[in-house]
């Protein structure tokens, strides 16, 4: 975050492509896009309990993003700015989500989105595991153990303080260790 | 593209076992023409929402298109219309505001005609220094009565 870093060619370029965007450039966005689907996709993955709900919160999250483009300050971080609204938009999925069909949550845990010949025993212990955290904590754990995140980044995609991030983590940690305490044993 | 920042991971509480257990839960997908495809899912659905934006808010200006092609008939009918539907509205309000002058001369006429009341004036002490000495009682403190 520091403002008297250099700044990067990759940032000058999506400055630009930023202020394209903003000037109605379709594939100026469409580049923006590309850079940042990845990451938007583990934010959102790492949120709601499905690769399909991932997938529709990225999408609503750029269209979002689209949409309020013209109120976006450039001098800002894009990435951060794109990943906060994503972040919503997965959280919003996750309570509807919850409130529609929270009974079919270990069925749609423990079917990953993709190579089939994964899925075992391991897997869907796992998706237990999981199931049995929190939705804040689930986040935390993924938003940090998987796609590194620091406390006080997850804390400001997550809306919550950092100290509070840093404690789900641990007890998430902790709650997983728990679950599946027997792993080394058995593998 | 997982940049990792923190400690990887691997804090003091963390079991290596199971973070490696939960980047392969949610490894995103690698093929490549998976994001190309996210990407024009990503890209239609901004098109279609700013096609549905301009539909259901279409520019001001977009009535005056409408309205140079209409037919002339067509728009001497609507102006006759609304012609026709303010001279109602203009008869019926006078009609109203005749007949609530013919009952406020009515009333006035019959009040005029009656005795006035003994109203809250005459309970004044204003009122009651210009009562007779002999006046009853009950003049004088009619809340007693």
């Amino acid at each position: 975050m520091g403002t008297d870093r250099p700044v990067s060619a990759e940032a000058l370029e999506e400055r630009e492509l930023v202020l394209s965007a903003q000037a109605g450039d379709h594939t100026a966005f469409a580049g923006l896009v590309q850079r940042h689907q990845r990451r938007a996709y583990a934010v959102a993955r790492s949120i709601v309990l499905s690769h399909d709900d991932a997938e529709d919160a990225v999408q609503e999250g750029f269209l979002h993003a689209f949409r309020a483009l013209e109120r976006f300050r450039p001098e800002q971080a894009f990435g951060a700015w794109l990943h906060r609204i994503v972040a919503n938009a997965a959280l919003d999925i996750a309570r509807r989500r919850k409130v529609r069909d929270a009974d079919e949550l270990p069925e749609t845990l423990s079917s990953p989105h993709r190579d089939p010949a994964e899925a075992g025993e391991l897997r869907a212990r796992l998706a237990r595991a999981l199931n049995t955290l929190g939705e804040r904590q689930r986040a935390v754990i993924v938003l940090h153990d998987v796609e590194g995140y620091k406390h006080a980044e997850i804390g400001s995609l997550l809306g919550i303080p950092e100290g509070t991030a840093r404690s789900d983590l641990h007890h998430a940690r902790a709650h997983l260790r728990r679950q599946l305490s027997n792993l080394r044993s058995e593998k | 593209m997982n940049v990792t920042r923190n400690e990887n991971g691997h804090g003091p509480d963390a079991d290596p076992r199971v973070t490696d257990l939960l980047r392969s839960h949610y490894a995103a997908p690698q093929d490549e023409t998976y994001w190309n495809e996210l990407e024009a899912r990503v890209m239609l659905s901004v098109t279609r929402g700013i096609v549905r934006i301009n539909v259901l808010r279409p520019a001001w200006w977009s009535g005056f298109g409408e309205f140079r092609h209409a037919d002339i008939r067509t728009a001497g009918l609507i102006a006759a219309t609304i012609a026709l539907l303010v001279a109602g509205a203009t008869f019926v309000r006078e009609a109203e505001l005749d007949a609530n002058a013919r009952a406020m001369a009515q009333r006035a006429a019959v009040e005029s005609a009656l005795p006035l009341p003994l109203d809250d004036a005459t309970l004044t002490s204003r009122m009651r220094s210009r009562l007779p000495e002999d006046a009853p009682e009950r003049y004088l403190h009619p809340l007693d009565y």
